[in-house]
């Protein structure tokens, strides 16, 4: 299913080791403690007790709310709006709170931290930071939640039901109890989108469509489902976060046979989260091209699900006066 | 100052306790400054008061007692009633 357009006009980003959008495209890195400092990110009262990942969600909205200057804030507020991406976002803070329940009992529960439990909570929080009143959805599954985020915010966007959307993935690392592999996802990612129709595209447009291919059937049908997905005019890059499942293998094997494209793969592991598709636009949007250049990234799920995102990215060279580009304070 | 210490209450340990879960200095936190109306908290912070003062004075604070809770003065007051109860 094909979504509107979007302009793309602010970009926030809060990740180990990086220290900005112009680095989203770098290799994941470890997340060292320290690495993110909520008293330089969010330096006023009331977020102290909040989970890390909704302060990582909090601190990247900052940057892109504040990087598309003050059009969000001069939205109206009923129709300001928030798609957010999720999957293993809140699973370490809900064993911890399993533990608290079990060994001190429920009454002991941080009031601040509780509401966790519910994974819209997240969007709920980042709603009150930014007094948004026109909607909030949170969009949970495995890798592919962050561009079907987009998707939603095209929806509504399309509807006339928002007119400035902030579309974000947040991620927290598994518990060492849960997690299977050496590392998991961390931080946030943050696009405010807005109509392509009167508004200032600074970083581009982005469409969005998604699809599924059956895992039991994947090898016979990715043709079939790819193609439609990718369409008769596949953009000179495409970055695709595969696993090694059977769907990401045959999706691997058809974009092998595609020509005229540059294809970058980024690995995806088995406990994926949902941060790097959207990071990856991030960065693809963050770069600087001397003409309009075509993009896409491609996220598939061992479940099933593909989703697709064509960037057309606005040309900005190195050096030219654009707030934008300025580096800002980051965590 | 008038004697800080009550029933085993001492209001300037109070004082330090609101403080910090205020993320306040402890000269703004007044005896009669009112919670909601001069230092901006919220029913959520409240309860987040409610629970760090149980637990410091192995008290319960039931729920209908929270939005009482409006100033220094106040849950010193509560405070010390419910500790010299027990």
């Amino acid at each position: 299913m094909t979504t509107g357009e979007l302009a793309v006009v602010g970009l926030g980003l809060v990740a180990p080791g990086v220290r900005g959008p112009e680095g989203a495209l770098d290799p994941a890195r470890e997340a060292v403690p320290g690495w993110f400092r909520p008293e330089v990110a969010l330096p006023s009262r009331g977020y102290r007790r909040l989970p890390d990942a909704c302060k990582y969600l909090l601190a990247a909205s900052r940057l892109a709310v504040g990087d598309a200057g003050d059009r969000f804030a001069k939205t109206e507020r009923n129709l300001r709006a928030a798609a957010v991406a999720v999957n293993n976002t809140g699973a370490a803070l809900l064993e911890e709170l399993d533990h608290i329940i079990m060994r001190d009992g429920a009454e002991e529960m941080s009031p601040s931290s509780s509401p966790f439990i519910a994974m819209s909570s997240f969007a709920s929080r980042l709603s009150m930071e930014h007094d948004i009143t026109g909607f909030n959805l949170t969009v949970n599954s495995p890798v592919t939640a962050g561009l079907e985020a987009l998707g939603t915010a095209a929806r509504a966007v399309a509807a006339g039901r928002a007119r400035a959307v902030l579309v974000c993935a947040v991620e927290e690392a598994l518990s060492p109890a849960q997690a299977t592999g050496p590392r998991s996802e961390v931080g946030a990612a943050v696009l405010q989108c807005e109509p392509v129709a009167g508004g200032d595209a600074g970083y581009g447009t982005c469409r969005t469509r998604g699809a599924f291919l059956d895992p039991a059937a994947a090898a016979r049908d990715v043709a079939a489902v790819l193609g439609p997905l990718a369409g008769a005019d596949p953009p000179g890059r495409i970055d695709a976060v595969l696993d090694d499942s059977a769907v990401g293998t045959a999706v691997a094997r058809w974009l092998d046979g595609l020509s005229g494209c540059d294809v970058v793969l980024v690995p995806s592991p088995a406990q994926a989260g949902c941060l790097v598709p959207l990071r990856r636009a991030l960065g693809l949007f963050a770069q600087e091209h001397p003409a309009p250049t075509r993009r896409a990234v491609l996220a598939a799920s061992a479940q099933g699900t593909l989703a697709w995102a064509d960037l057309t990215v606005t040309p900005r060279r190195a050096g030219e006066p654009d707030a934008r580009t300025e580096p800002k304070a980051r965590a | 100052m008038a004697d800080h210490r009550t029933a085993g209450v001492d209001l300037e340990d109070l004082r330090a306790l609101l403080a910090e879960e205020l993320e306040l200095p402890v000269e703004e936190v007044t005896d009669e400054a009112h919670l909601k109306d001069d230092l901006d908290v919220d029913s959520l912070t409240a309860m987040e008061v409610a629970v760090q003062i149980e637990k410091k004075y192995r008290i319960k604070i039931d729920e209908a007692e929270i939005p009482n809770l409006t100033s220094l003065t106040a849950i010193h007051r509560l405070v010390t009633a419910k500790v010299g109860a027990t």
